[in-house]
């Protein structure tokens, strides 16, 4: 998993979230809520960035187009978003739109980037064909599986033309 | 296939490409995201051309009312100048939309936003 830049923002704004809960209402009665977890997520910050110089905004470039955009998480460091309190020490983040670069001046850029804290539990899995290699093992930490990675199911008795295998890597394994 | 005219923009803004992905949330609040290529689209460019005269309008016109919404194009660095953007290889720009026009005293303003597409044959 990535680490988001360490370039501090002209200004953040966010919000504080929201719990784990569905609600409905019923004939006769009030609304009924369902409280799911005690996890407060979905906190979205606002980063804007303003006269970021080449360096700094092909640091942001870079980062977007490694996360694969909005699909990945990352981790972003407690300064950038001014060591506020306000997510889990767990938490991940998400891209939640594309950002947008404004070009002000000859290599000068103002931009805002808004992402959002999730929960931080990963999924991630990869699919191998022929000819499988097998990665490095990799300790993680994701949404169903818990263990060491990579899990590996064999194909030794299907006879295929170049022995198989599946392997389910964790999110944050490099192979 | 005519380039889009070198011309020096004065204001700029990009919209790097993104990926398709589908979430998925729980109730409990943990959330899946799915990539479903590893393709990035959606690459967009705004351009502001301000000038005292018609002669940009007019190329800029001339250019779309060949090229428009069908046929694709390539970027003078005029336009990219300084910026240091890259994109994929083949792809080509085509207009998200018409160019608009903005008449000020002494001074037309000419906007145009361009989207990055995949390579195709016509």
């Amino acid at each position: 998993m990535s680490s988001f830049p360490s370039l501090i923002p002209n200004s953040i704004s966010f919000d504080f979230g929201a719990p784990q809960i569905s609600e409905y209402s019923a004939f006769g009665i009030g609304p009924i809520r369902f409280r799911h977890t005690d996890f407060v997520n979905s906190q979205t910050f606002s980063l804007t960035y303003q006269a970021l110089d080449q360096t700094s905004i092909e640091l942001l470039r870079a980062h977007y187009s490694a996360n694969d955009g909005t699909a990945g998480e990352f981790a972003v460091p407690t300064a950038v978003v001014g060591g506020v309190n306000a997510v889990n020490s767990t938490s991940v983040y998400r891209y939640t739109t594309t950002p947008t670069e404004t070009h002000i001046g000859f290599q000068r850029y103002n931009v805002t980037i808004s992402i959002r804290a999730i929960e931080g539990v990963l999924l991630k899995f990869i699919l191998v064909g022929e000819p499988a290699q097998l990665g490095s093992l990799a300790a993680f930490d994701s949404y169903v599986f818990s263990g060491t990675a990579p899990f590996i199911l064999d194909a030794d008795d299907a006879s295929p033309a170049v022995a198989t295998s599946l392997i389910l890597n964790s999110g944050g394994a490099g192979s | 296939m005519a380039n889009f005219p070198s011309l020096s923009p004065q204001s700029r803004s990009y919209t790097p490409g993104s990926v398709e992905v589908r979430r998925s949330k729980t109730l409990s609040g943990e959330e899946v995201t799915v990539r479903r290529t590893n393709t990035a689209v959606g690459y967009r460019l705004r351009f502001t051309f301000t000038s005292g005269s018609t002669s940009q309008q007019n190329e800029i016109f001339s250019h779309y009312a060949v090229q428009n919404r069908f046929y694709p194009f390539d970027l003078p660095d005029s336009v990219l100048q300084g910026s240091d953007l890259t994109f994929p290889t083949g792809y080509q720009w085509i207009y998200a939309k018409a160019p608009t026009v903005a008449y000020d005293p002494d001074i037309i303003r000419v906007s145009v936003e361009l989207l990055l597409i995949a390579p195709f044959n016509i």
